[in-house]
């Protein structure tokens, strides 16, 4: 296999990228709407949505094992949902780039070779991690020490179980489909 | 300089993860003079496709897989290019011309003009020659002048193959390489093209599955199926009788009918139409002039603007869209047949062939095979109506004769009402007797037949001061006004605003007050840059209950009530600040700043850009797919977005064959010479730069307040 990028690998990433990032923008409206159900549970509401907003940079990692993959389809999917709607404003970028670059770190630790469901759900957890990295100085500055423990468990398991195995799962329903082969993933 | 010529010896592909050749031609040898023409035809699925992209240089580079065999283009040989990291040499493919008709969009960014536009960057031709160019390969490709400046998304299935050849033409190639390029095309268009391209004098190869108006004495040819060559058929494969229908004396009942009906966004008249059960009606019309659109109204998967639609209650219908896909999703047609119509499925299926393929998933199904399969389903089903859009695109003439018997066999059909749209004439003989000339509603010059006249929306209802105030206040409104007086700001001088206005934002302290100082002033900043109102106000009613939310978290928290409301108008801060570079959104202006002012790579911000292009089209495409379902009754469906990332995916071929075709390729020239819109900054810019540092001061002073009072 060719190590360098070629133009379908740079379509794809976009592709993957863009359909997320469409997929982000009307999760925001979830999320907008079901925060003041939550709000007395916000690491629930945490454990059971943020995972989604991972998915892009796994499941650009998972389909094209190319250095930076990752971090170009969270990233790509983090603006995309900034542009088309997003209560965030530009700092969603700024989330998206840090969710990418731990999906980014676990395809890397392995060298872009293996893609398998271990990778799938490190990628998650690290995204996971950036998500708790980047949210939780800006959004929860003075939050106790027990809700923010809270919350960052409930953004890690989140990001590997919806982000990591979702991307696994939602790459095995495409390769089913014969929609991978065509584009040589 | 001189033509290419096309050598081809024992050519095989066996795209990656497949483990058959798609494309065998062991033993077979074809040479083609420069200036000289090769035909290709094959029944659907044949290979014609794989053939033209080997030809193309697309094989083994672009697409992924195995070439192996000779095959020389100009005397360069392609196999042993494409293994090479560089690929085919950028001299070459810039001398090819690639026409990609079909029903999946073929275009790499929406408006003509810039599709147009992108081979004749790339290939440095001087930005003031490029409209010329453009105008002068649109009449060679019998694309009306009109259609220049428009968004091939708004374009008819015959327009769009037009415009692929228009593309094809516009950097006048050695090598033109044409698949199915009157494919969707009326009978006229497609005469005009037809001859355009027997008597151009580049080397050309055209694949089409009816080479009937191509045909040339001089011409080389080969005849494919199941990737193989074979000997031309020698007698017409059409069948010598259709059966028409006969109506039984117009016994149907009404079950839908449709009075001065309009859609929203679609360039159609009011149309009237009543579909009567048992009946066939087949909607002739030429490329471009509404079908679809009437379809869609009739099975009530697009809204009406006006008009009215009746309809039967419980109406069961089914609909085949143009785009197989947007039916099929991700999975086998198998699983869009309900278990009792099992047995009624297979039997339609063995008489289109389909039988063994029920069960495939549509991956590596051709257009044909898909368009049948996707018949079968509806048709299964048994439904009140049956709606067909272009049922035939993409099908040979056998299987053209046996989609006629289906759909004039009454005792399969027995009530159902069946509506077609097609541009077909070898579907005219479906229903002689019951065709319904569709009017030519995009060129009323060329018809004197219609007789209504078009709505002209709510201003002429209304008294004329009223419609005037009505007409002042909308503009008032929308961003028209301001863009007129002041043009748009530069979308890097957008982004730039809204990084300094999250920026401060967060480095003013959390505090309602310091956090409104920011938000106030930044929507004055959106509201200049050209954001609409209404946006702002749908922007509103998604964030309330956000702000509420995590001003709630925060309390519950431990933080304060200061803290937590200050947190929640960060919020609103951000948000204004993000609507500065909400709206108007314009990927491909974006990509023009970012190439030319900030030197980003041409190729992967193209890439990047024209994927970003196909949003809009990616959000009617999972309307048309959820109402397509919705039709069929079938509920939620978590399967969705499977379904929405597979035909992603699957167009993912297409866009990079585009790119590739339009010279926009990798390895990378950092900027093209040429730019057909420079990027540049004005008044606009001007404006809410200022307005920003307007924002900054208050911001400042506020701070400065808070100082002196708190001392």
């Amino acid at each position: 296999m060719k190590r360098s990028w070629g133009l379908m690998d740079l379509v794809t990433v976009a592709t993957i990228g863009i359909a997320s990032g469409v997929l982000f923008a009307g999760w925001n409206l979830v999320w907008g709407a079901a925060s003041p159900l939550f709000a007395a549970v916000l690491p629930l509401q945490y454990l059971l949505f943020a995972g989604t907003w991972v998915i892009a940079g796994p499941l650009a990692g998972l389909i094209v094992r190319r250095p930076g993959a990752a971090l170009a389809g969270e990233m790509i999917a983090a603006s995309v949902s900034f542009l088309l709607a997003s209560q965030w404003s530009v700092d969603a970028i700024f989330s998206g780039a840090a969710q990418g670059i731990g999906a980014e770190l676990a395809f890397a630790l392995v060298g872009y070779r293996v893609a398998g469901w271990r990778v799938a759900l490190v990628a998650g957890a690290l995204s996971g991690v950036g998500m708790a990295l980047h949210d939780l100085p800006l959004y929860f500055p003075d939050v106790s020490t027990s809700f923010a423990v809270a919350l960052v468990a409930a953004m890690v398991a989140s990001a590997a179980l919806i982000g990591g195995l979702g991307a696994l799962a939602l790459r095995a329903a495409l390769r089913r489909s014969g929609a991978l082969d065509l584009i040589g993933s | 300089m001189p033509l290419l010529s096309v050598e081809i010896a024992d050519v095989t592909w066996r795209p990656s993860g497949s483990d058959r050749l798609t494309l065998d031609l062991r033993g077979v040898t074809i040479s083609v003079p420069a200036g000289g023409l090769l035909l290709i035809d094959g029944p659907s699925g044949a290979g014609k496709s794989t053939l033209l992209r080997a030809i193309a240089g697309l094989l083994g580079t672009v697409l992924p897989g195995e070439l192996r065999g000779t095959l020389r283009v100009g005397g360069v040989d392609l196999v042993a290019a494409a293994a090479t990291e560089s690929g085919i040499p950028r001299e070459l493919s810039e001398r090819l011309g690639y026409v990609a008709a079909g029903p999946a969009p073929t275009y790499a960014l929406p408006l003509l003009i810039d599709d147009a536009a992108l081979p004749l960057e790339s290939r440095g031709v001087p930005t003031n020659e490029m409209r010329a160019r453009i105008e002068e390969s649109a009449r060679t490709a019998a694309v009306d002048a009109a259609l220049i400046d428009r968004s091939l998304t708004t374009f008819s299935g015959g327009e769009r193959a037009a415009a692929a050849a228009l593309v094809a033409f516009v950097a006048s190639p050695d090598l033109l390489i044409a698949d199915e390029p009157l494919g969707g095309l009326d009978a006229r268009s497609a005469e005009r093209l037809a001859t355009t391209l027997r008597e151009s004098g580049a080397t050309r190869v055209i694949a089409a599955h009816d080479l009937s108006l191509l045909g040339s004495p001089a011409a080389h040819r080969i005849s494919l199926d199941g990737g193989r060559a074979i000997a031309p058929p020698t007698a017409s494969p059409l069948p010598t009788e259709w059966r028409a229908i006969r109506n039984e004396g117009e016994c149907g009942v009404p079950i839908v009918q449709l009075l001065r009906a309009t859609a929203a966004g679609r360039d159609v008249r009011p149309t009237s139409l009543a579909v009567l059960s048992g009946t066939t009606t087949l909607l002739i019309g030429a490329t471009g002039s509404g079908k679809s659109t009437l379809l869609h109204l009739a099975a009530g998967t697009l809204p009406l603007d006006a008009g009215e639609r009746i309809a039967a209650p419980d109406l069961r219908i089914r609909f085949a869209p143009q785009d197989s896909g947007l039916l099929l999703g991700a999975r086998p047609a198998r699983s869009l047949i309900a278990p009792p119509d099992a047995a009624r499925a297979s039997a339609i299926a063995e008489r289109l062939e389909v039988a063994h393929l029920l069960d495939v998933p549509p991956g590596r199904l051709s257009d044909g095979e898909r368009r049948r399969l996707a018949i079968v389903a509806v048709l299964a089903a048994a439904p009140d109506l049956l709606v067909l859009d272009e049922p035939s695109g993409g099908l040979d003439d056998a299987r053209v004769g046996a989609l006629c018997d289906l759909l004039s066999d009454r005792e399969l059909l027995g009530a159902s009402a069946v509506l077609v749209a097609t541009h077909d004439a070898r579907l005219g003989a479906l229903s002689r007797a019951d065709a319904r000339p569709l009017r030519q509603v995009r060129h009323p010059e060329e018809t004197s037949t219609s007789a209504e006249p078009a709505e002209d929306g709510l201003a002429t209802l209304l008294p004329a001061p009223a419609a005037r105030v009505a007409e002042s206040a909308e503009r008032l409104l929308s961003p028209e006004l301001g863009k007129r007086l002041i043009g748009t700001a530069n979308p890097l001088t957008r982004l730039a605003l809204a990084l300094f206005w999250f920026t401060l934002s967060i480095a003013s302290p959390a505090t309602p007050v310091a956090q409104a100082a920011i938000a106030l002033p930044v929507l004055l900043v959106a509201w200049a840059s050209g954001v609409q109102v209404l946006a702002t106000l749908r922007l509103a009613l998604a964030l309330t209950p956000a702000i509420i939310g995590t001003v709630l978290a925060n309390l519950f928290g431990g933080a304060s009530a200061e803290e937590a409301i200050g947190a929640g108008t960060r919020l609103l801060a951000f948000a204004a600040g993000s609507l500065v570079l909400l709206r108007p959104f314009e990927p491909l202006r974006m990509a023009d700043a970012f190439i030319e002012k900030l030197r980003a790579p041409f190729a992967p911000t193209m890439a990047l850009l024209a994927t970003a292009a196909r949003i809009p089209t990616l959000r009617d495409e999972a309307r048309e797919r959820r109402a397509i379902r919705r039709i069929t009754r079938r509920g939620a469906d978590p399967l969705l977005l499977v379904d929405m990332f597979d035909s992603v995916i699957r167009a993912v071929p297409q866009l990079a064959i585009a790119l590739e075709v339009r010279g926009v390729r990798l390895p990378t020239r950092h900027a093209p010479p040429t730019r057909r819109r420079p990027s540049r900054f004005g008044r606009a810019d001007l404006l809410i730069v200022s307005l920003s540092v307007g924002g900054l001061l208050l911001s400042v002073a506020r701070a400065v307040l808070e100082a002196i009072l708190a001392a």
